[in-house]
């Protein structure tokens, strides 16, 4: 089933009378359950891309399709609601909240969901549990290591149980070990159903994807189905 | 959810914790003024009249005089004619009663063994039937039923006869009339508008029947009986029936069709109505100030307002500010799915809760101070208001307030970052860029305003001051005693007093200089002309423009060798035309320029509100500088002189200044001489000032305290404001420096930019603070005049307090090392 449909997107950025085409003319398909990767040099577009396909920024002109339905003119209003049921994000940066411990980083999603409270507590313990991190649930952001932050970070992004997960260089801030254990979740979490759109500079970690799309210039330039790694899964959960 | 908002917010007030604490201090500041005010006048309203038993069912008539139906002389003072009583009871009988009360001033008093002075208030019996006063000795059933009845208050029969078992005792008023105690009572409390407080308006120690009056002739209220619908100086109660059956809506509409049933129509207009008892207080210092379009009630809380919108603006600003560097957090939210309705809730919380925390710190701060303030200042704050049901109605309104105004501008801005944007950059700007400006700029607009308004409150009240005290000139000494009381002349007391060199001149004026209040009259240069004034026509004897250093501008002084005709208000009383004298007010509102154009010629008093009323001739004498001492009251700025013995009720007597205590000692002497039963009161004119003056130096400083308060909060917003945008600015900065800028060329630009929006909006407050500076000069007898210093110096004083406010913030951001920032970056 497809659940992405990307037709003729363009994203131009306008400063002091200069228009700049951050995406061209960008066409692409993603399936339910798919795991892509989207590789190109800097400046290419790729997190634009990606920003577009999370909904957080709307692109100029073309068509976006998320299960089916054209949400390119939606107010933020309404992408807001779907984003919040349908998305999971990553970041570079982990990008969580200073204020709150991990618990509540964790919890924030199902709390704009009107989640009720015990249901809120069973899952959030649950995704702890998934990414390893219980025992330091009351602890701030500030007293965990760069991995710890990035595993707190995708179990934020899991915990509403999204039909897509979007990762925008998750591995770029940590070191080998964490990157791998980062990956290694992402493809758990694409095993058990999600739809993974990742943007990465490593070629390493790009291979974990099923597809990588190679863009330049705003542009697809190329589009590559990678066979499945053996034994890919057990590596992940070494 | 609630719990998340209220956690979050309580994390980042801690981490932003010096804003926040600005933020408290400025909200904190608007709810003192808020709290103060209410306190201020529930202690005005609420003062011990609400005490009366029948407080709830007791009215005090109001009676307003108009001269034209567009044209309203006398404002709505809680007093009213002496004939409106009687005529009520006719018209009303089914109201429980109907009284009035007079204040007779000090009179001398006299035992056996002591002798003193009381205040002595004249009244109907049925006065005592509406004021349950509660007894010491005696009953108050008919105890003003005969003429020479007196009711005594406990402190007056102590200090009278050293006790308050004085029932059917004689007691000597006024050196002549003799009258029995038929009761003592307990003195009203002390804020109630009645009482034995120096304060109160119908200030008694001794009740005496209103017929005692015609006892003892002197003043306007010689004749209770009279139709002089133009004397509205008797105080007249009304009592409604416990079981309702005249209501008050009755009771004012039969006020209002009163004049139609009773006035004649030669008589000026009167308007009536009916306020209820706990309003009496406020109701004279309304009347006082003309009744104006604002009133007191709601002034006070109109500046609160401003001052609480200074705070919430500073709010907003330095949380859109603060709010801006927490971009990251902000856009993340919204990738997480909060919606505006989120990021609303979540800003509204926060300025509700510290609009709480700063409404229990001002509670408790209130609860503690509040005695010690009513010691040091002798004030009245009632503790218990803090409980009232409408304070916390009031409490509540400000705490909307605060919270949809300093929290809905930051809400609303913030909940409308893309998040994209505010994931791409550290910070960002959220709103329009000019924003923060124009906040401060309102900021210190409503400051600026202020400042302005008390320069000029303090102009005007140095003139005040300057022309009343007079520290290089002979003093003058008011005689409070009426000597004719006494069975003495002035003219004998006048002689004996100038029998001494150290007494300089002797005169005499009718009442207590400084007071508010005398007959008001039309005044017209010719019968045929349609341009009437309105002046104060002031009762006096020889030589007072002597006594008082007020200089002859033309024509000369009334003068014992001329035998000029005196004034009686009966016309056919004496003969000539009474020669009087006028002020140069006046002779600028008849027309004449120069003062020599209206001597020798004829001024008329009209009655234009009964064109078959004969104007009245006057013929000018003189014209004298302005100088009455006479601060405020309506229609009170131009005076006209006139010969009367009515005149001599207040000697004034000038004294030397090179030897103050001997000149008193020889008044004394001479007093006690004439007469030895009763001591003399006597005042510095400068003390009946300071008294009279109190309550617009006590506004001023209260303006003054809240012009300080809003500089504080627009200060520490502008502080706030210069801390983000300097640090917002350090790259900048730094490369201007790599560019060649001096760090004081870089203060000098900060200090420009964040005086721009200082500078403009304290030009834009002047026009305001001119239109409120002169409704304040028109209060008063004699005006400033307004010239372009106060607001010059409001200028300089905000540009100054800007500047030290910046400065130190400018310095510091101008000292940055180029090579740290841009390399930081």
């Amino acid at each position: 089933m497809v659940l992405i449909t990307l037709r003729n997107i363009r994203k131009n950025y306008r400063a002091d009378n200069l228009e700049t085409a951050a995406l061209a003319d960008v066409s692409l398909e993603i399936d339910a359950g798919e795991f892509v990767a989207v590789m190109g040099p800097s400046g290419c577009g790729k997190s634009t891309l990606l920003n577009v396909v999370g909904m957080i920024d709307s692109p100029s002109s073309g068509d976006y399709f998320f299960c089916g339905e054209n949400v390119a003119p939606w107010p933020e209003s309404r992408l807001v609601e779907l984003r919040k049921r349908n998305l999971g994000f990553v970041f570079q940066s982990f990008n969580l909240i200073e204020d709150l411990t991990v618990y509540e980083n964790i919890e924030l999603p199902l709390l704009y969901q009107n989640t009720p409270r015990a249901q809120r507590k069973a899952r959030v313990r649950e995704v702890l549990e998934l990414v390893d991190l219980l025992p330091r649930a009351r602890h701030k952001p500030a007293q965990l290591s760069g991995g710890q932050q990035q595993r707190v970070a995708v179990a934020r992004a899991v915990v509403t149980d999204p039909k897509l997960i979007l990762a925008d260089e998750p591995t770029g801030n940590l070191d080998t070990r964490n990157g791998e254990e980062v990956m290694g979740m992402l493809d758990i979490l694409n095993q058990q159903g999600a739809t993974v759109l990742m943007v990465t500079h490593s070629h390493e970690h790009a291979a974990r994807a099923r597809r990588i799309v190679t863009m330049v210039d705003g542009r697809i330039a190329s589009q590559k189905h990678v066979p499945a790694r053996a034994g890919a899964v057990e590596a992940a959960s070494a | 959810m609630l719990k998340h908002y209220i956690t979050q917010a309580l994390r980042s007030f801690w981490r932003f914790r010096v804003t926040a604490l600005v933020n408290l201090v400025g909200l904190s500041l608007a709810l003192v003024c808020f709290i103060a005010t209410y306190l201020f006048l529930d202690s005005l309203l609420k003062g011990g009249d609400g005490e009366f038993k029948n407080a709830s069912r007791i009215y005090a008539l109001t009676q307003e005089l108009w001269t034209t139906p567009t044209s309203r002389m006398i404002p709505a003072f809680p007093m009213a004619a002496p004939g409106t009583a009687k005529y009520l009871r006719a018209d009303l009988p089914g109201v429980e009663a109907v009284a009035r009360a007079a204040s007779r001033g000090e009179i001398a008093a006299a035992t056996e063994d002591r002798s003193g002075y009381v205040f002595a208030v004249v009244a109907d019996p049925d006065f005592l039937k509406i004021f349950e006063f509660e007894t010491v000795e005696g009953d108050l059933h008919d105890a003003l039923a005969s003429v020479h009845s007196a009711v005594l208050t406990e402190g007056a029969a102590m200090r009278l006869f050293g006790t308050t078992s004085v029932v059917g005792r004689s007691l000597l008023l006024q050196n002549n009339i003799q009258v029995t105690v038929t009761a003592v009572i307990h003195p009203p409390p002390a804020s109630a508008h009645m009482g034995e407080n120096p304060k109160a308006l119908l200030r008694f120690d001794v009740l005496l029947p209103m017929d005692f009056l015609k006892l003892s002739p002197g003043g306007f209220t010689d004749n209770p009986d009279a139709e002089e619908w133009g004397n509205d100086s008797y105080w007249t109660y009304v009592l409604l029936p416990a079981d309702g059956s005249v209501t008050v809506s009755q009771l004012r509409e039969t006020l209002r069709t009163f004049p139609e049933r009773h006035i004649p129509k030669d008589q000026m207009l009167s308007v009536f109505g009916a306020i209820p008892l706990e309003r009496v207080n406020l109701e004279m210092l309304e009347a006082g100030a003309g009744n104006g379009g604002v009133q007191l009630t709601t002034a006070p809380f109109l500046l609160d307002a401003l001052i609480l919108a200074i705070a919430c603006l500073n709010y907003a600003n330095l949380t859109v500010a603060v709010a801006t560097t927490r971009a990251r957090e902000i856009g993340m939210r919204k990738v997480l799915g909060a919606g505006q309705p989120h990021l609303v809730r979540q800003y509204l919380l926060e300025a509700a809760l510290l609009g709480t925390a700063a409404l229990v710190l001002v509670l408790a701060g209130t609860a503690v101070a509040v005695p010690a303030i009513n010691r040091m200042l002798g004030l009245e704050f009632h503790l218990a208001a803090l409980l009232h049901p409408q304070l916390w109605a009031l409490v509540g309104g400000v705490l909307a307030f605060i919270s949809l105004a300093g929290g809905a501008y930051p809400a609303l801005v913030l909940a409308r970052v893309r998040p994209v944007d505010a994931l791409r950059s550290a910070s960002l700007r959220a709103g329009p860029r000019f924003v923060p400006t124009v906040l401060v700029g309102i900021q210190f607009a409503a400051a600026s305003f202020l400042l302005a308004v008390a320069l000029l409150m303090s102009v005007q009240n140095h003139l005040m001051q300057r022309l009343a005290l007079h520290p290089d000139r002979d003093p003058v000494v008011a005689i409070g005693n009426n000597i004719h009381e006494f069975g003495g002349t002035f003219e004998n007391l006048r002689n004996e007093l100038l029998r001494d060199s150290r007494i300089k001149d002797v005169s005499a004026v009718f009442g207590i200089p400084w007071q508010m209040g005398g007959p008001h009259q039309h005044i017209r240069r010719s019968p045929s002309s349609a341009s009437v004034s309105i002046a104060m026509l002031n009762f006096t004897t020889y030589d007072l423009f002597q006594t008082l250093g007020l200089r002859i501008l033309a024509g000369r002084d009334f003068d014992r060798g001329h035998s000029d005709p005196i004034f009686d208000w009966n016309p056919n009383a004496v003969p000539g035309v009474p020669s009087v004298l006028i002020d140069r007010a006046l002779l600028r509102e008849l027309g004449w320029t120069r003062p020599e154009q209206a001597v020798d010629q004829t001024i008329y008093i009209a009655s234009p509100w009964d064109p078959s009323v004969p104007d009245r001739p006057l013929h000018v004498l003189g014209v004298v500088d302005n100088g009455f001492p006479r601060i405020v009251g309506p229609n009170s700025d131009s005076n006209v002189y006139v010969l009367s013995p009515m005149g001599t009720v207040t000697p004034l007597v000038r004294i030397s200044r090179d030897d103050i205590p001997g000149a008193l000692a020889h008044i004394d002497a001479v007093w006690k001489e004439l007469v030895p039963k009763a001591p003399v009161r006597r005042y510095f004119m400068d003390e009946l000032f300071n008294q009279a003056y109190q309550t617009y130096a006590n506004i001023s400083a209260a303006l003054t305290s809240l012009c300080a308060f809003a500089f504080v909060i627009a200060v520490m917003g502008l502080i706030g404001m210069a801390v983000h945008v300097t640090s917002r600015r350090l790259r900048e900065i730094g490369i201007r420096k790599t560019l060649g800028a001096s760090a004081r060329g870089v203060v000098m630009m900060l200090l420009r930019d964040f005086s721009k929006p200082v500078l403009i909006a304290n030009v834009i407050a002047w026009p305001f603070a001119f239109l409120a500076g002169r409704m304040y000069f028109e209060l008063f007898t004699q005006r400033a005049t307004m010239t372009p210093w106060p607001f010059v110096t409001s200028l300089a004083i905000t540009v100054a307090v800007a500047w030290l406010a910046v400065g130190a913030q400018a310095m510091r951001a101008a000292a940055v090392k180029p090579a740290v920032v841009l390399h930081a970056e």
